[in-house]
């Protein structure tokens, strides 16, 4: 089942102040069983998008279609979603097996299929066991909350979210509350999840390796406004503009103030680099860090700072014209601070935008 | 504290905590072991501190005293009634003010009055509504084709009236407190209940109730003490003074009992041996709500 997200609008009205804009005119079609991260910095409308979809807040304007079915005015509870809050929000008073039983006890369409109470609780415990199963947790049933680690309250929340078979997993920040050991694991783990369950799942994350390391497509928003939406390595090797580009990758890429001369070849003070897409303007040009290469000729750079992380270098310099930057050099490149070295780059990872952050072909 | 000898640390704690022990010491623990100690002497001097006929006489007799009994049935039939009916009755007036509506904080401030007013002074404004002829309840009553009652005159009603002077003036201590403890309550928990399909109804039983069940425990604690120990209210009421604990004694509770044989008949053995008998009770019954609470709240 798709999700399309149509013209749709969040404004908060803020007392004595102007109203904000969360989320503007969003247009998005999320296909059915896949895994789609939304990507942003704190502010962009990511969270406010997906509650939305939850149905907990209600849009300012626009609708939200499952299928074909427009649920905008659809109540929560009869979205047919689960969702999971980014602190859990487990029922601290109920043990594990009552948090993922819970919703499954207030589910009307459970009482119509099994009118008879044994019936129905016998359904309700075999559910919540075949939930548990599929996240792992099946010995902690008669936990409380208080007694589970972070990660397994994580995966509780998950199985509350899937006991009823949503059609819809939102997940919101799933990864932010857990320590970073934990989280590449749990990552996995939701992949798996969403593999086994094949339920069409969204979550929200402002960290753009966890985006890319588990998504079928990744979401870019800022202010409101989705900037891209793309496959993950798509998105990371063809950026729609300078604000993706910089947002995606670590070290993060590279951004020079430029210019073209009259063959449009693209020079950083007064050292030329590569062939530009047009001549006579200045531009800003982007270079991802691996995609520096130590050659000559090149451009000219002052060694600053030199990391080793094992299987790179990543060197710090400055460029003749004192713009800073980062290269992540093979480990065998020798180099050494204060030197100057040319740097070539390589044929991919370099992008050109216009002074407003547009991307130039 | 790090690098002090251990005996520099304690005489550092014992001046500190000097202070408390001396007031608590002077102000609570003597009198009551002064208490302790006069309720077993039949005979009591109180300018020589002495006494004479040392046992458990004044017991016996306070037990047999028809006058203890009615004060300990009406004692047990206030706090039986007042606790739970003003708990369930506050929680619910909290529950609506909670809700985020326009004009709550009006009405937050009407239920907090009877706390800040004197409960003399409440007293008094009950005496005018519950008057026998000219009181608001009597007028109401009387739409309905109800006879006047003598809610404060009536021997028979003096208690039921007692009761809803209880049950309204403790209201406003526990609506605030139950405001807190829904006030921290995270909101995540209702959105989450909201997702799982619970209704309003199965909202406040299944999440709301069970987080706020310390608290519950704490208030019904402080409640049940307070009840037990019902006075102020008797002469607030019904006035004090020779006139006894509302129309011929009907209202009276075990602290009016003490307070008559103290001040009003001058028996201060009984008096302490009373006192004593109602510290064992509450004692008694606050270890045993504690225990309770303990077993069945623990989150």
């Amino acid at each position: 089942m798709n999700i399309k997200l149509s013209n749709l609008t969040k404004t908060f009205q803020q007392k004595k102040q102007a109203d904000v804009v969360a989320v503007n005119a969003m247009d998005l079609v999320i296909p059915s069983g896949t895994l789609v991260g939304l990507l942003g910095p704190s502010g962009c409308g990511k969270s406010t998008t997906l509650y939305m979809i939850s149905g907990l807040l209600a849009p300012t304007e626009g609708s939200i279609f499952f299928g074909d079915e427009d649920v905008t005015n659809v109540p929560p509870e009869q979205r047919g979603i689960g969702l999971v809050f980014q602190n859990y929000a487990l029922y601290p008073h109920m043990t594990v097996r009552r948090n993922i039983s819970f919703p499954l006890e207030n589910s009307k369409e459970i009482k119509a299929l099994y009118p008879n109470r044994k019936d129905r609780k016998e359904y309700i415990e075999q559910t919540v066991l075949e939930t548990a199963r599929i996240v792992k947790t099946e010995e902690l049933l008669d936990r409380k909350p208080g007694q589970l680690s972070g990660g397994q309250q994580q995966r509780v929340a998950i199985a509350r979210a899937l006991a009823k078979k949503p059609k819809v997993l939102l997940l919101d920040e799933p990864l932010s509350n857990l320590d970073a050991r934990l989280r590449l694991e749990t990552r996995e783990e939701i992949k798996r999840i969403q593999r086994e369950t094949k339920v069409t799942t969204i979550f929200v994350t402002h960290d753009q390796e966890e985006a890319m390391s588990i998504s079928d497509s990744i979401v870019v928003m800022k202010d409101g406004v989705i900037q891209q939406n793309d496959a993950p390595q798509s998105m990371y090797e063809n950026p729609g503009n300078e604000f993706v580009a910089r947002f995606l990758g670590n070290p993060p890429i590279n951004v020079f103030h430029a210019s073209t001369n009259g063959d449009s070849y693209v020079m950083i003070g007064d050292a030329g680099l590569v062939q530009g897409p047009i001549p006579n303007s200045s531009l800003k040009v982007a270079i991802r860090p691996e995609s520096f290469k130590k050659q000559e000729p090149g451009l000219p750079v002052v060694v600053t700072m030199i990391e080793n992380i094992g299987r790179d270098k990543l060197v710090r310099f400055i460029t003749t014209d004192q713009q800073t930057g980062l290269a992540l050099l093979e480990a065998d490149v020798q180099v050494s601070i204060n030197e100057t070295i040319q740097l070539q780059v390589r044929d991919k990872g370099v992008f050109f935008f216009d002074e407003q952050g547009g991307r130039l072909q | 504290m790090v690098g002090l000898s251990k005996r520099k640390q304690y005489t550092q704690a014992f001046l500190y905590l000097f202070p408390a022990v001396f007031l608590i010491g002077l102000w609570v623990i003597y009198p009551v072991y002064g208490s302790i100690r006069m309720s077993f002497f039949t005979e009591w001097n109180l300018f020589t501190q002495e006494g004479t006929g040392f046992g458990i006489d004044n017991y016996i007799k306070v037990w047999n005293d028809s006058q203890f009994q009615l004060a300990l049935s009406n004692t047990l039939v206030y706090t039986f009634w007042v606790v739970p009916v003003s708990i369930a009755m506050s929680l619910i007036i909290a529950v609506l003010l909670s809700n985020k509506m326009r004009g709550m904080k009006v009405f937050e401030s009407i239920f907090f009055l009877p706390y800040i007013t004197n409960i003399i002074a409440i007293g008094l404004a009950f005496r005018f509504i519950f008057h026998s002829r000219l009181g608001a309840i009597t007028q109401i009553l009387s739409w309905f084709g109800i006879d006047p009652i003598g809610w404060l005159n009536d021997p028979e009603w003096a208690l039921i009236t007692l009761i809803i002077f209880g049950v309204w003036g403790g209201l406003a201590f526990k609506i605030v407190i139950f405001m807190a403890g829904l006030q921290n309550i995270d909101p995540q928990y209702y959105q989450a209940a909201k997702i799982d399909g619970a209704g309003r109804l199965k909202t406040f039983f299944r999440i709301s109730l069970p987080l706020l069940a310390p608290i519950v425990a704490y208030i019904s604690v402080i409640s049940l003490i307070g009840s037990i120990k019902v006075y102020v209210e008797i002469i607030g009421i019904f006035g004090g003074g020779a006139s006894g604990a509302g129309p011929a004694n009907s209202a009276l509770s075990i602290v009016y009992y003490v307070y008559q044989k103290f001040y009003q008949e001058s028996i201060p053995t009984i008096a302490a041996a009373a006192s004593v008998m109602m510290f064992g009770f509450i004692l008694t019954i606050t270890v045993l709500q504690l225990w309770i609470n303990k077993k069945r709240l623990t989150v």
